[in-house]
């Protein structure tokens, strides 16, 4: 697990990114994500629509940004589940934690996701660029992956305008 | 040396005489008459009709000059006119009675840009040394800036002048034109409260304001608001985007001082405007009061002999008038190169 | 703002800070209200301002060409974050580097790498607006073509808008750059380009 400052919020507490491969109880976990356990208070991502970390970050940093100004977003939410939230063939599953104490998290993580904990940068390889440039409409032309990122978090900025 | 000036591009009729200590640099102002010619509510002034203004009162306000002048016509040294920008008819009209006084008073003639009157008659006034121009008046809207003996243009109106939208503005709520529209709106303006959005167009250092006229008749019919309103918000927006655009001339070229000349350049909300701006960019603002930001004959007189003095002669042959006139087509002879 | 921002820019109409960002560094684009302007007017003029913004210079990414990546949008406090580009702006380049004073070639190449930037901005119907030789920059990583500051831009597709955006680089280029009349001979490069485009 690795831990971010969010500099635009100090007071939010920090950003806790966790990478688990090899994972079987995907199943479980989103059953019990759909049923609004209070115990499952993190955002679990299918790793295959994660391209980079900041992805995650930017997303992250937006999405306190309209907690705390309260500020309702019309998202299909139904949609943005299924697109990038886990399914029950997941086996690949990053983290996303905003607030609280890095060990406790952790060790929480840890007893409820049965796989594998890796370093955060291995996420990577189990990227699927397709999904990716089919859900942020990124062109078929673009290969490198820094533009593909650029793109990809630009999606995410320009939703607060649009 | 002395010098009569005689303006009437627009509805002002204008003579002025100046005096100019070639020595000391003194300036002195011998004599400013003016005569307006003033339409009822709701209509604007026609060119041909203008012209006859002109022609019926022009010699009264000459012998008028004169007389308050206390200037014998063996003294004038040089007779100046405006050459344009403006109305051709009215522009004529006035022009014919300046060559006629040459011939008549054996004297040289000088044709003068409009534009060029009013900033050197506001440097002059003002003192203001070397300034960003904001140039508003019923037929012009210019950003200038000096350099190379040149005034440059910067930024300006894409269609119709500052003036003219308002003059339009004041005709669609039949507003009177006395003494002039700008002055009407500006009083109503003071009583308004509720502020309307109307469309605010900049382009980079350009503005346009023929939006907002094609907005106004919309909205005066469908919305709930008072004339006051309407007023206020017009000059809330369109002072707005003026000062948008000087300061950006400001930022560009490095500048501290703002002269504001022309017709519209008397509004004091938006000398009020102005001077917010100036101040947070740690500058200055100038302006007249309403003798020499509407036109006037002095400023021709003023400009004409500048011009005069670095030798410069309109032969008469070519003491015509033209209703385009570029501020930036004149060499100015009696500046610095920078 | 944001913690440990140092200010590197104060315009007139807004301050540009960079700062730590989420493990990167960003440009911060603060745009700031105007005493002079009633307050309705000045928020919507700066709210309008900064998405308009934000939406030219993603589309402008979002389209291939090379322009700081769009971090946030804080509309709440007309604050832009984004990428802090490494690299040379191509006025100072003009003015101090010697190769490309001196090498025609680097100057034809650096030309062309405008030219098509540009083309593919208007491609996109975005007008820049500001268009100056302080507002492209060459990356240092990859020596790529970077068109920056969208404060001035706006979508149009009147040919007019874009000649009068290239006329004011040309301008800009002639005022601050004596002798550059050459960068604009527009050759067979402008045609080569059309062709691939219309292939496309």
């Amino acid at each position: 697990m690795q831990s971010f400052s969010l500099e635009l919020y100090p007071t939010r507490g920090h950003i806790h990114i966790s990478f688990y491969k090899n994972v079987t109880n995907a199943e479980d976990l989103r059953k019990r994500l759909l049923s609004h356990d209070q115990e499952l208070s993190y955002a679990f991502i299918d790793a295959k629509v994660v391209l980079d970390q900041f992805q995650l970050l930017i997303a992250a940093n937006d999405a306190v940004h309209h907690e705390l100004h309260s500020l309702l977003k019309t998202y299909n939410i139904n949609e943005s589940l299924r697109r990038f939230g886990i399914s029950n063939s997941s086996t690949s599953i990053v983290v996303v934690k905003v607030g609280g104490n890095a060990e406790e998290v952790k060790s929480h993580l840890s007893t409820l996701i049965h796989g594998e904990e890796a370093d955060v940068g291995e996420f990577s390889n189990s990227v699927d660029i397709s999904s990716i440039k089919k859900y942020y409409k990124i062109d078929n032309k673009v290969t490198d992956q820094k533009e593909m990122l650029d793109i990809i978090v630009g999606s995410i900025a320009i939703k607060s305008v649009s | 040396m002395i010098a009569i000036g005689f303006e009437g591009s627009a509805n002002k009729l204008g003579i002025g005489i100046i005096e100019h200590n070639t020595e000391s640099g003194v300036v002195n102002i011998l004599a400013n008459i003016r005569h307006t010619h003033v339409t009822p509510p709701g209509t604007g002034f026609l060119p041909r009709d203008t012209a006859v203004h002109h022609r019926e009162h022009i010699i009264p306000v000459v012998k008028e000059a004169l007389k308050t002048s206390n200037v014998q016509i063996k003294d004038i040294d040089v007779i100046c006119y405006t050459k344009g920008p403006g109305m051709g008819a009215p522009l004529v009209s006035v022009a014919v009675v300046a060559r006629t006084l040459a011939l008549l008073w054996n004297k040289p003639i000088v044709g003068v840009n409009h534009c060029i009157g009013h900033i050197e008659m506001g440097r002059e006034i003002t003192k203001a040394d070397n300034p960003v121009v904001l140039y508003v008046s019923g037929g012009n809207t210019q950003v200038i800036a000096y350099s190379e003996h040149r005034y440059r243009i910067f930024g300006e109106t894409l269609d119709i002048a500052v003036g003219n939208c308002l003059d339009r503005f004041a005709r669609i709520l039949n507003l009177s034109n006395d003494p002039s529209p700008g002055y009407n709106i500006e009083q109503h303006a003071k009583k308004g409260k509720k502020f309307i959005e109307l469309p605010y167009t900049v382009k980079g250092m350009d503005v346009s304001f023929s939006g907002i006229l094609s907005n106004i008749e919309t909205i005066k019919n469908e919305q709930s608001c008072s004339p006051e309103d309407l007023c206020f918000s017009l000059q809330e927006t369109v002072f707005a985007m003026l000062v948008e655009i000087t300061e950006r001339a400001m930022a560009h070229i490095g500048s501290k001082e703002v002269l504001i000349v022309g017709g519209v350049g008397c509004n004091l909300r938006l000398q009020e405007m102005m001077a917010q701006m100036v101040e947070q960019r740690d500058g200055k603002v100038f302006a007249t009061d309403e003798r020499f930001c509407i036109d006037n004959g002095i400023m021709i007189a003023h400009a004409g002999l500048l011009a005069y003095r670095t030798g410069f002669i309109t032969p008469l042959e070519r003491s015509t008038c033209t209703q385009r006139f570029r501020t930036d087509e004149v060499y100015v002879a009696w500046r610095d190169a920078n | 703002m944001i913690e440990n921002a140092t200010l590197i820019k104060q315009g007139a109409e807004a301050r540009i800070h960079t700062a730590p960002f989420l493990t990167r560094t960003a440009i911060v684009k603060e745009r700031f209200s105007k005493a002079y302007r009633h307050p309705i007017l000045d928020k919507k003029l700066t709210t309008r301002r900064v998405n308009q913004e934000a939406r030219c210079l993603f589309k402008c990414r979002k389209s291939g060409v090379d322009t700081p990546a769009l971090y946030f949008v804080d509309t709440e406090n007309s604050t832009i974050y984004m990428e802090f580009v490494r690299g040379t702006i191509v006025k100072d380049l003009l003015v101090t580097n010697s190769v490309y004073i001196q090498n025609k070639v680097k100057q034809d190449e650096l030309a062309k790498k405008i030219g098509i930037a540009l083309a593919k901005v208007h491609e996109i119907d975005i007008i820049h607006g500001d268009l100056t030789t302080s507002n492209l920059m060459l990356r240092e990583s990859n020596q790529s073509l970077v068109v920056i500051d969208f404060g001035l831009s706006y979508i149009s597709s009147l040919p007019e808008d874009k000649a009068v955006d290239l006329y004011v680089l040309e301008r800009a280029f002639l005022s601050t750059h004596p002798n550059s009349e050459e960068m604009f001979d527009y050759g067979d490069e402008r045609e080569a380009w059309l062709d691939e485009s219309t292939r496309l």
